[in-house]
């Protein structure tokens, strides 16, 4: 049987709540720093951004480094690499596998004589 | 100044992830099977070439060796010429029985041609060389696309002919920027040396 956990879980899940996605998508500008996030989000209290923060971090979605007295956050793209390779590039080889098969099967003669018929 | 941080974790020893990282004489499948040349010392010209060496894709210079933790070298794209040099550090750290590997990129102008293709290049290399180093060799599909990329390389341009290239490296002030200014990745290039 499969290993039913794996590494990734992590990001599958910080990356099932939209508000964390926002942030990912507010850290492709570029690193910003804790209170920069709370500026971008001001509907969320400090630490419930802390918190998401944390759990990108973890899933090693986010890098945050300390520089001088701020926290600065880093988007790490390689986990969303790994998923990519793993969850999509195997299923569209099955996919784009399946849909030549349709094709070969419905031009095959015996299909287009049922055609013409 | 712009920059983007990579990281990977990968199950094995941070020895093995540094000799796979740096190993010479044996094609980097997950740096598009190119080889890397050059000797793991400050002031070495440092390229990734074809198997002949007749093509350069990527140079720069090392600038800090510190086996098997961290490595500095600058990176120009032999083929982007307008664009300045850029800063590379590795950084190979123990992590829960294996490796954190960091690539911090930095000292780009701007949206440059490079920094638009290192931003999507590097997590597809690191996440082969995870591949490489847990399962023992690349993906059929990375050694496929090499191998094709590699046949068609008289078609370069001449800007990537590795006599060209390395003009570049050799226009460049020894040592800029200078080790001592390198930034530690915990300020990555937040202020630039000054000078």
């Amino acid at each position: 049987m499969a290993r039913l956990r794996d590494e990734l879980d992590p990001a599958f899940r910080a990356l099932a709540n939209a508000t964390r996605r926002a942030m990912l998508d507010a850290l492709r500008a570029g690193p910003r720093s804790t209170g920069e996030m709370c500026e971008i989000f001001p509907r969320l209290s400090r630490y419930a951004v802390m918190q998401h923060l944390d759990v990108l971090e973890r899933a090693g979605l986010v890098v945050s480094r300390k520089e001088g007295r701020q926290r600065f956050h880093h988007l790490n793209v390689v986990p969303i690499r790994l998923i990519y390779e793993r969850w999509v590039k195997g299923y569209e080889d099955y996919w784009s596998g399946l849909l030549a098969a349709v094709k070969a099967d419905s031009e095959s003669p015996a299909n287009r004589r049922a055609a013409r018929e | 100044m712009l920059e983007r941080t990579f990281t990977i974790d990968i199950n094995a020893p941070v020895q093995r992830v540094w000799d796979e990282i740096t190993r010479r004489g044996i094609a980097h499948h997950a740096m598009f099977g190119t080889f890397l040349n050059g000797e793991l010392r400050p002031g070495s010209p440092y390229s990734y070439r074809s198997r002949s060496g007749s093509h350069t894709f990527v140079l720069g210079q090392v600038l800090e060796v510190d086996p098997p933790r961290r490595l500095v070298h600058t990176f120009m794209f032999s083929m982007m010429e307008k664009d300045e040099p850029t800063l590379v550090v590795w950084e190979l750290a123990p992590h829960e029985g294996g490796t954190r590997v960091t690539v911090t990129h930095s000292r780009f102008s701007g949206e440059t041609a490079t920094y638009r293709n290192v931003s999507t290049s590097w997590p597809k290399i690191l996440a082969l060389y995870k591949t490489i180093i847990e399962t023992g060799g690349a993906p059929f599909s990375a050694r496929f696309k090499n191998g094709l990329m590699m046949g068609m390389s008289f078609m370069l341009p001449k800007t990537a002919r590795t006599e060209h290239a390395m003009r570049r490296v050799a226009a460049q002030p020894p040592n800029n920027p200078a080790p001592s200014s390198a930034p530690q990745a915990a300020q990555p290039l937040a202020a630039p040396p000054p000078g």
